[in-house]
């Protein structure tokens, strides 16, 4: 079953409901989509029978401090934790905390990829999935597209080196951004991942994130 | 903050383009980086620019002489080179750049041919 956790509706930055979005997700075959709030904003948001909406909350800061804080309040919350990433001291904090799932776009507006070895080796102990984020890639052009990939295939390789999880996703703000869940996985696959393990970025490694969190809230 | 330097072991490999623009005017670093750039986007596109990994540093461009040294990843040196050599404009000047040669580290490419 395909996921895509980073989808942004109408209750947070995105122009769609997410009953549009999940009707779109599902005409492109997705199980589960993610529909991001940011933090501090919590809306509930109501579960449906044909395809599984998972409550992911964004975290957004400025430093690590922050980004420790914020997680502690929210972990509770959220099926799956995520940080706006971009910031080296965000992106190292999010690594080195294990309340966090997932690391999004560690590179965004970066001359660097944003990660080290450190960030790479903590994500891998404290389990934070390292995301590639499709949108970043359809919404680039130019020298910007060819640096902005040359960092996802530098933090592809540093995952690869300290067995870190990495995770793609959509990042869409419109349904129009949605893809299905095998033509995502090509991201991670031009970036130097092997097929199979590239097709695990969007099913089974989403899914373990949300059955486990899922598992610790329900107290199981 | 910046990310720390990666330990050698997993590092990227590197090649070193040492090179001299020909051209009748006087060529300045950003028109090189420039030409470079575009040249490697046209040739290979977005995708293959960025397993290229060009890199034109900065202050090892010697005005005077017009030589530089460009980095590149050392799976894509062959492409680089094509990249380079496919320059036909720097600027507004017409320029050509000879390749004087590709080597594993800054130091023997300042050595060998920069001097």
């Amino acid at each position: 079953m395909f996921y895509d956790l980073h989808v942004h509706s109408s209750i947070s930055t995105g122009e769609d409901t997410t009953d549009e979005l999940a009707e779109f997700a599902k005409k492109l075959g997705l199980g589960g989509i993610g529909i991001v709030k940011h933090h501090p904003d919590i809306v509930h948001i109501e579960k449906r029978n044909d395809i599984d909406i998972v409550n992911c909350v964004m975290i957004k800061a400025d430093s690590a401090p922050e980004v420790n804080e914020a997680a502690k309040k929210m972990r509770r919350r959220a099926e799956v934790l995520m940080v706006h990433g971009g910031n080296y001291d965000v992106n190292r904090a999010a690594c080195e905390n294990s309340m966090i799932d997932v690391l999004c776009h560690p590179e965004l507006g970066r001359k660097d990829s944003g990660l080290d070895h450190i960030c790479a080796r903590a994500a891998k102990e404290n389990d934070v999935a390292i995301e590639l984020n499709f949108r970043q890639l359809a919404e680039s052009y130019g020298t910007h597209r060819g640096y902005m990939l040359r960092n996802m295939r530098r933090n592809v390789m540093l995952c690869k080196e300290y067995d870190a999880k990495i995770i793609t996703c959509s990042g869409s703000v419109s349904k129009w951004n949605l893809r299905s869940g095998r033509d995502m996985c090509s991201l991670a696959g031009a970036l130097g991942m092997e097929t199979g393990k590239a097709i695990d970025t969007c099913s089974s490694v989403p899914e373990e994130i949300v059955r486990r969190n899922r598992g610790k809230l329900n107290g199981s | 903050m910046d990310p720390k330097m990666l330990p050698p072991t997993i590092r990227e490999k590197r090649r070193y383009i040492a090179y001299e623009v020909i051209s009748d005017g006087k060529i300045e670093y950003g028109d090189i980086t420039e030409a470079v750039v575009n040249s490697a986007q046209s040739l290979f596109g977005d995708f293959g620019l960025s397993e290229m990994g060009l890199w034109h540093i900065m202050n090892l461009y010697d005005s005077e002489k017009q030589r530089g040294i460009i980095k590149c990843a050392h799976s894509a040196v062959e492409k680089a080179r094509l990249a380079v050599t496919a320059v036909q404009m720097a600027g507004e000047t017409k320029a050509t750049i000879n390749i004087l040669g590709v080597t594993g580290t800054i130091k023997n490419a300042q050595q060998k041919h920069l001097k």
